[in-house]
C-alpha cells in the first residue's frame, strides 16, 4: 500500500483522533486534540498544493489557529479554573473504548469501500475512510464520558470528522462558508465554557450524568 | 489379512486380554482369601501398556482401515474393531500413560487399608483401560457406545473410591450426570445417523450434505461435554480433584481424549463443512482456553489448577480442529496439514504433560497429605525428583521451547498466521488474527498460572509443618512414582527436541485425514534440537566457567529482611497474592471480592486486627448452573401437586392420557 | 549457513564487536542523557563495563533457602538471550542465516521470563513474591501487542520468519510505509514496558514497592548479579534493535542504500532511541500500579492498527 502524503495525513488525523480515547486524564485528551487538528489543518494545506486553490490555504490557516491553538488553550483555561483534572468515571474503561475506536477504523474502511469517491479521484476513499472513523472517535468520546469538558472535546471531534469529510469530497467550500463554521464552532465552545462555570458553581461537579432532572 | 494386519491384530488383543485377566484375578481375589501384591496388579497393567505400544508402532504407518469382530451380536450391532492410522497416535498415547502409571499405582494402593478396597481400585482400573481401549478401536455406533460407557462408569467409581468422604460421592455424582447428558446427546446422534445412511458402522457416515447437520451439532455438543469445554466444563475440576493420584492421570490423559477422538474421526474425517460446526467450535475453543487458565491462575488446590489447566488444553485443541475444518472447507491442504498435524500432536503431548503434572501433584499429596497450595512450599529441598518431574511439566505445557508443548503449540499458531495472508474472505483472515492475539494471551496467562504453581508449592520456604516434613519416600531413591514421572519428563523433552522427526512419522495420518500429501519437513523448519543443544551447552559453560570457581566461596546467609529479624515462613508471598493483580484487572469474570476490615482502638489509627478476607464466586455456577438447578426442584415441587394420592385422580390421568392417544392416533 | 568469504567475516567481526560492547554502552548513553538532564556529569559512559568488572570480582553471598533454580536462572537466561541475538534482526548485519521464527522468538523471551520469576520466587523473599506476580501481570498485557505488531508485518510478508521479513529485499513490504511506523511505535512502546523503564518502573527507585525488575533481582549478588545485569542490557539492545530496525524500514531511502550505510545506520538507530528512552525517563513521571494497563492499552491500539493494515491488503 503505498502511502502517499494525502493518504499518511489522513490515517495520522485518524490514528491521532482514536488516541484521544485512551485516557481520561484531560489535558492530555486536550494535547491529542491539538496534535488532531495540526494534522487535519496540515492536510487541507496538502489539499490546497494538489488542487492548486488558494482559499484552501486561509480555510487551512484558520483551522490551525481558530481549532488548534485557542480552543484548546481556552478550554485549559476553563479546566484550570474549574478545577476538574480527569474524567473520573467513564461508562466504558478508557483502554476499551480506544481499542473499540481502533476496530471503528476497520469498519468505516469496509464503509467506504461502498460510497462512491469523487470521480476521477481515488484518495478520496482514503479521505472518507479517515473522516468515517473521527466522527465514530467523537460519537464515541461523548457517550461514553461523564465529564462537560469531555462532552465538548466529542462534539469537537465530531466537528473535524464532518468537515475533514467535505473537505476530501468537494475539495473545499467557499470561503465564507467555511469561515462561518469556523466562527459557530468558536463561539459554541466559548458559550459551552462560560456555561462550565455555572453548571460548576450551581451543582459542585461536571458530571452530566447526574443532571438528569428536568425540573425541580 | 496380510502379516501386519495379523500382528497387530494379536497385539492388540493381547493387550485387552491382559487387563481382562487383571480384572479376573480381582474377582478371584475378591471371592477366596488370597492376597494379591499391588506389585502383580501393577506389573499386568504395563504388560497391557507395553503391548499397546508394540501394536500401535506397528501399525502406525499402515493407511487403511482393516477390522476384526471379536464377539458376535450385541444385539442391534456386532463388537467389532478397527484400527487404521488415526487410531496409531492415540493408542500409542495411551500405552505409554498405561505403562507409567503402573508404576505409580502401587505407593498410592500401599496407602489403603485393607485387601477390598485395593482390589475395588484395581478392577476399576482395569476396567477404565479396558473400556478406553475398545472405544478407541470400535468400528460402529453400539460397540462404541457400550465402550464409552464402561469407561465413564469405571472413572465415577474412581473418583467416588475414596468412599468415606462425602465431597468425593459429590463429585462422582456430577461426573456422572455430564456423562449421562453426554452419552444422550451422543446416543440420538448416533440414530439419527443411523436413519440417514442405513448402518451403524463409522466408515459408512459422511457429514457433508445438511440433512446431518443436527447430528454434527448433537456429536459435537456431547464431545465438549466429556471433553470439557466451557460452558459444560463445570464437573471437571471436583472430579479431577476427588480421584485418587494415579488414576488422575489416567483420567485426564486418556478419558478427554476420547472425545477428540471422535471429534476426528467422526466429523474431520467425515468431511463436515457446516459452518455452524465449525465457529461454535472454534468460539467455544477459544472461551475455554481463556475461561480455563483464568480460573486456573486464582486457584488455591493444586488438582483443581490442574483441572481447569485441562479445560483450558481442550479449548486449544478444539481451536485446532476448528482451522483443520475451515482449511478442509476453503480447499486449503498446506494449511490443513499444519492444523491436523497440530491437533494431533498436542492431544498427544497433553496427554503426555498432564498425566505428568497429576503424578507430581499425586506425589505432593501423598507426601504432605494437602492439596492446598497455602500449606505447601520449599519442597524442591525435600522432593528434588517431584519438583523436577513438575518443573517440565510445568515448562511443556506453558509452551517453553525445548520441549514438546511448544512444537504443538507452534503448528497451531502457524496454521492460523498462514490462515491470515491466505484467500479466504476477510472475516476469516480477520478471525485469524484474533485467535493468535488471543492464543498469545493464553499463553501468557498459563506461564503466570505455573510460574505460581511451581514457585509456591516448590521454592521458598515451607508454609506449614506438613511440608517440612515432606518426604518423597525411599530416601532419596526413586520410587515408582517419581520414576514414572522422570521417564514422561524425558519423553516430553526428546518429543520436544526431535518434534520434526515427530512431524514427519505423523504424516501418514495427516494425509489419510486431509487427503492431501503435504511435505511434512517444511512444517517446522527450525532446527529446534540443534538449537537447544546450543543453548545447553551454552548455559553448562556459562555455569561452569563462570560461576563455578565462585562456587567454593559463597556465603549463606537469611533471605534478605530489611533489617527486621528473621521473617518466618509467613512473610512469604502467597498463591492468592501472586494471581492477585491479574484477578482484579478480571474481577468482572472471576466475581473477586476483597473485603477489609480492621478493628482497634479508634480504628484507623491503632489498629489491632486486620481481616482480609478474599472470595471469588464462580460465575457461571451460580448464576446459569444454580438458577437452571433451582428451576428444575421448583418445577418438581409445583409436580407434586398433581400427585394427590387419591385412587380416582390416578384412574382419571390413565383415562385422559388413553384418550388423548386414541385422538393422536386417529387424527395422524 | 556460513560463507566463507572475506564480508562474511568482516560482518561476523562487526556482530560480535556489537553484541559484547554494545549493550553496557546503551545503559551508558542512557544514563549519561539522564544525568545531562539532571544538570549533572554523570559517570562515563562505560561504566556499565567497569561495572560489571567489578562484581565479577565480588564474594556472593546466597540465601539459604534457595534450590537449585537459583543459580541455574542466570547462566540459562544469559544464553537464552544470547542465542536470541543470533535469532532476532535487531541489526542488518547479521552473520549467520539462522531462520529466525517470530513464534519461536516470542516464546524464547517467555521462557527467560519463565526462568526469572522462579528465581524470584526461590529465596522466599516477600519483594521477589511481588515483583515476580507484576512481571508475569505486566507480560500478560505486553504480549498480545508485541505479537500482533510482528505478525501483521510477516503477514504482509507471507513468511513468519523475522529474517526474511526484515531483509531489505522483501518486495511485498517494501511500500508500507505506515505499516512499519505504526509497527515501530507498538514494538517501542511495548519495550519500555518489558524493559521495565518509565514510565512502567523507574530503574533507578530505591523504594522495594515501586520495583517491578528490580524488586526480583535483589536477592543476587556478584557474579550471578553480572551476569543478571548483563542479561538486562542485552535485552535492551534486543528489544530496541527490532523496534529502530521497524523505523528505518519506514524511510524509503535505506531501500537502496548499501549495506555499510544500513549497518551504520542500524547501531544509530539503537543508540538514538536510547536517548529517547533517556529523554522520556527524564520528562515523564512513574505511572500508579492501578494506571499502567492504560498506557499497555495504547501499544495494544497500535498494534491493533498494524492487524488492520495488514488485514487490508488484499483489498486493494
Amino acid at each position: 500500500m503505498t502511502l502517499n502524503t494525502f493518504e499518511a495525513l489522513a490515517m495520522l488525523s485518524a490514528i491521532l483522533g482514536i488516541l484521544i480515547l485512551g485516557t481520561t486524564l484531560l489535558r492530555s485528551n486536550l494535547s491529542f486534540y491539538r496534535l488532531h487538528t495540526m494534522a487535519i489543518a496540515a492536510e487541507t494545506a496538502w489539499i490546497a498544493h494538489l488542487t492548486k486553490e488558494e482559499h484552501l490555504y486561509f480555510i487551512a490557516l484558520g483551522v490551525l489557529i481558530v481549532k488548534a491553538l485557542f480552543i484548546p488553550t481556552f478550554l485549559s483555561w476553563v479546566m484550570k479554573k474549574v478545577e476538574v483534572g480527569s474524567d473520573k468515571q467513564t461508562f466504558l474503561a478508557a483502554p476499551l473504548s480506544m481499542h473499540l475506536g481502533a476496530l471503528m477504523l476497520g469498519i468505516s474502511y469496509l464503509i467506504s469501500q461502498q460510497i462512491p469517491g469523487l470521480v476521477g479521484d481515488p484518495d478520496s476513499r482514503f479521505g472518507s475512510t479517515a473522516a468515517m472513523s473521527i466522527l465514530f472517535t467523537g460519537v464515541l468520546l461523548m457517550l461514553t464520558r461523564r465529564a462537560a469538558l469531555s462532552q465538548i472535546v466529542g462534539f469537537l471531534v465530531i466537528e473535524n470528522g464532518i468537515y475533514l469529510f467535505a473537505i476530501t469530497q468537494t475539495h473545499g467550500m467557499p470561503l465564507l462558508i467555511e469561515m462561518g463554521f469556523l466562527l459557530e464552532v468558536l463561539v459554541g465552545v466559548m458559550i459551552s465554557g462560560l456555561l462550565l462555570f455555572n453548571i460548576k458553581k450551581s451543582f459542585e461537579h461536571i458530571d452530566v450524568s447526574q443532571l438528569t432532572d428536568l425540573k425541580d | 489379512m496380510n502379516s501386519i494386519h495379523f500382528t497387530v491384530t494379536t497385539l492388540y488383543t493381547a493387550a485387552c486380554l491382559v487387563w481382562a485377566f487383571g480384572f479376573v484375578i480381582t474377582l478371584i481375589s475378591d471371592v477366596t482369601k488370597i492376597q494379591i501384591k499391588d506389585k502383580f496388579f501393577s506389573f499386568i497393567m504395563m504388560a497391557g501398556g507395553i503391548t499397546a505400544i508394540a501394536g500401535a508402532v506397528k501399525g502406525f504407518c499402515y493407511k487403511e482401515l482393516f477390522g476384526y469382530q471379536i464377539f458376535p451380536n450385541f444385539g442391534l450391532a456386532p463388537l467389532s474393531c478397527q484400527s487404521d492410522t488415526l487410531t496409531g497416535p492415540f493408542i500409542l498415547l495411551m500405552g505409554v500413560i498405561t505403562t507409567t502409571s503402573a508404576l505409580a499405582c502401587p505407593s498410592y494402593t500401599s496407602g489403603l487399608a485393607t485387601k477390598n478396597e485395593r482390589n475395588l481400585f484395581y478392577k476399576l482400573i482395569f476396567l477404565l483401560l479396558l473400556g478406553t481401549f475398545l472405544s478407541f478401536v470400535s468400528a460402529n455406533a453400539i460397540a462404541f457406545l457400550v465402550c464409552f460407557e464402561v469407561m465413564s462408569l469405571s472413572t465415577a467409581g474412581l473418583i467416588a473410591s475414596d468412599h468415606i468422604r462425602h465431597r468425593a460421592q459429590r463429585a462422582a455424582f456430577s461426573y456422572i450426570t455430564a456423562s449421562r447428558v453426554a452419552t444422550a446427546l451422543l446416543t440420538a446422534a448416533f440414530l439419527w445417523m443411523q436413519h440417514i445412511s442405513g448402518s451403524f458402522n463409522f466408515d459408512a457416515w459422511h457429514f457433508e450434505s445438511s440433512r446431518t447437520l443436527p447430528a454434527a451439532l448433537m456429536i459435537f455438543i456431547g464431545v465438549a461435554i466429556k471433553a470439557g469445554l466451557w460452558p459444560t466444563h463445570v464437573y471437571l475440576p471436583q472430579s479431577y480433584a476427588e480421584a485418587p493420584g494415579p488414576a488422575t492421570a489416567l483420567i485426564s490423559g486418556l478419558v478427554s481424549k476420547v472425545s477428540i477422538y471422535l471429534m476426528l474421526r467422526l466429523i474431520v474425517l467425515g468431511d463436515c463443512h457446516s459452518p455452524y460446526v465449525i465457529y461454535a467450535a472454534l468460539a467455544l475453543g477459544l472461551i475455554s482456553s481463556v475461561w480455563g487458565v483464568l480460573f486456573a491462575l486464582v486457584e488455591r488446590d493444586i488438582k483443581r489448577l490442574l483441572a481447569y489447566s485441562s479445560v483450558e488444553n481442550m479449548g486449544l485443541i478444539m481451536v485446532g480442529i476448528a482451522l483443520a475444518m475451515l482449511s478442509k472447507h476453503y480447499g486449503l491442504p498446506g494449511i490443513a496439514a499444519i492444523a491436523v498435524t497440530g491437533v494431533i500432536f498436542h492431544t498427544v503431548n497433553h496427554g503426555l504433560f498432564k498425566s505428568l503434572l497429576m503424578l507430581g501433584a499425586a506425589s505432593i499429596e501423598k507426601a504432605t497429605h494437602t492439596r492446598e497450595l497455602s500449606q505447601l512450599g520449599g519442597l524442591a529441598r525435600r522432593m528434588p525428583w517431584t519438583m523436577l518431574g513438575f518443573f517440565v511439566g510445568g515448562m511443556a505445557i506453558c509452551a517453553m521451547p525445548p520441549t514438546n508443548g511448544f512444537a504443538s503449540k507452534w503448528l497451531i499458531y502457524q496454521g492460523y498466521f498462514q490462515l491470515s495472508f491466505a484467500q479466504v474472505p476477510l472475516v476469516d483472515r480477520a478471525i485469524a488474527m484474533a485467535v493468535i492475539g488471543s492464543l498469545a494471551f493464553v499463553g501468557a496467562l498459563s506461564l503466570a498460572c505455573y510460574a505460581k504453581a511451581i514457585g509456591i508449592a516448590f521454592l521458598g520456604r515451607a508454609r506449614s509443618t506438613a511440608a517440612k516434613a515432606a518426604d518423597e519416600g525411599a530416601s532419596g531413591k526413586l520410587t515408582g512414582l517419581t520414576l514414572a514421572q522422570l521417564i514422561l519428563a524425558v519423553i516430553c523433552i526428546i518429543l520436544g527436541t526431535s518434534a520434526s522427526v515427530c512431524m514427519h512419522g505423523l504424516s501418514p495420518v495427516l494425509a489419510y485425514l486431509t487427503g492431501s500429501y503435504a511435505d511434512p519437513s517444511s512444517l517446522f523448519p527450525i532446527p529446534q534440537g540443534q538449537l537447544c543443544l546450543v543453548g545447553l551447552i551454552l548455559a553448562s559453560s556459562i555455569y561452569i566457567l563462570v560461576l563455578g570457581p565462585k562456587t567454593q566461596s559463597i556465603n549463606t546467609y537469611i533471605t534478605w529482611d530489611c533489617g527486621y529479624g528473621p521473617l518466618s515462613a509467613r512473610a512469604e508471598e502467597t498463591g492468592s497474592s501472586f494471581s492477585h493483580p491479574i484477578g482484579r484487572i478480571f474481577a468482572q469474570i472471576l466475581q473477586l471480592d476483597m473485603v477489609t476490615t480492621i478493628d482497634g482502638k479508634d480504628r484507623r489509627h491503632f489498629p489491632e486486627q486486620i481481616r482480609v478476607e478474599t472470595k471469588m464466586s464462580p460465575y457461571l455456577e451460580t448464576r446459569a448452573y444454580r438458577r437452571t438447578l433451582d428451576l428444575i426442584s421448583w418445577l418438581s415441587l409445583t409436580m407434586t401437586r398433581l400427585q394427590t394420592g387419591s385412587i380416582h385422580v390416578h384412574l382419571l390421568y390413565v383415562f385422559l392420557t388413553m384418550l388423548f392417544l386414541v385422538l393422536l392416533g386417529i387424527t395422524l | 549457513m556460513i560463507a566463507i568469504d572475506s564480508a562474511s567475516m568482516l560482518k561476523l567481526g562487526a556482530f560480535l564487536v556489537s553484541i559484547t560492547l554494545m549493550p553496557p554502552l546503551t545503559v551508558g548513553i542512557i544514563r549519561k542523557v539522564k544525568a545531562r538532564f539532571q544538570n549533572r556529569i554523570g559517570a562515563p559512559i562505560i561504566q556499565p563495563i567497569l561495572d560489571i568488572i567489578k562484581l565479577m570480582h565480588k564474594s556472593e553471598t546466597i540465601s539459604k533457602h534457595v534450590s537449585w533454580i537459583f543459580r541455574s536462572a542466570s547462566a540459562i537466561n544469559i544464553s537464552v538471550l544470547i542465542l536470541l541475538s543470533f535469532l532476532i534482526p535487531w541489526t542488518t548485519f547479521h552473520p549467520l542465516n539462522i531462520p529466525g521464527d517470530l513464534f519461536f522468538i516470542i516464546y524464547l523471551l517467555a521462557l527467560s521470563r519463565f526462568f526469572t520469576v522462579l528465581a524470584a520466587l526461590d529465596a522466599g523473599s516477600a519483594f521477589g513474591g511481588f515483583g515476580a506476580s507484576r512481571e508475569v501481570t505486566l507480560a500478560l498485557l505486553v504480549e498480545p501487542a508485541v505479537i500482533l505488531c510482528l505478525v501483521s508485518l510477516g503477514s504482509t510478508a507471507g513468511t513468519s520468519n523475522l529474517t526474511e521479513v526484515f531483509a531489505f529485499n522483501n518486495l511485498a513490504l517494501k511500500t508500507h510505509t505506515g505499516l512499519w511506523f505504526i509497527a515501530g511505535c507498538g514494538l517501542f512502546l511495548a519495550s519500555l514496558v518489558e524493559l521495565s523503564r518509565m514510565p512502567a518502573d523507574d530503574p533507578t527507585t530505591h523504594l522495594e514497592l515501586t520495583m517491578v525488575h528490580e524488586a526480583m533481582i535483589l536477592e543476587n549478588s556478584a557474579t550471578n548479579l553480572a551476569l543478571v545485569e548483563m542479561t538486562h542490557f542485552i535485552k535492551i539492545v534486543l528489544l530496541l534493535g527490532i523496534s529502530s530496525q521497524c523505523f528505518l524500514h519506514a524511510i524509503p531511502y535505506m531501500w537502496r542504500a548499501s549495506d555499510l550505510t544500513r549497518g551504520l545506520l542500524s547501531v544509530a538507530g539503537v543508540f538514538a532511541l536510547a536517548t529517547t528512552i533517556a529523554v522520556i525517563e527524564s520528562l515523564s513521571v512513574k505511572l500508579r500500579w492501578t494506571k499502567l494497563p492504560e498506557f499497555i492499552a495504547y501499544a495494544v491500539a497500535m498494534s491493533i492498527f498494524c492487524v488492520l493494515i495488514a488485514l487490508s491488503r488484499n483489498m486493494h
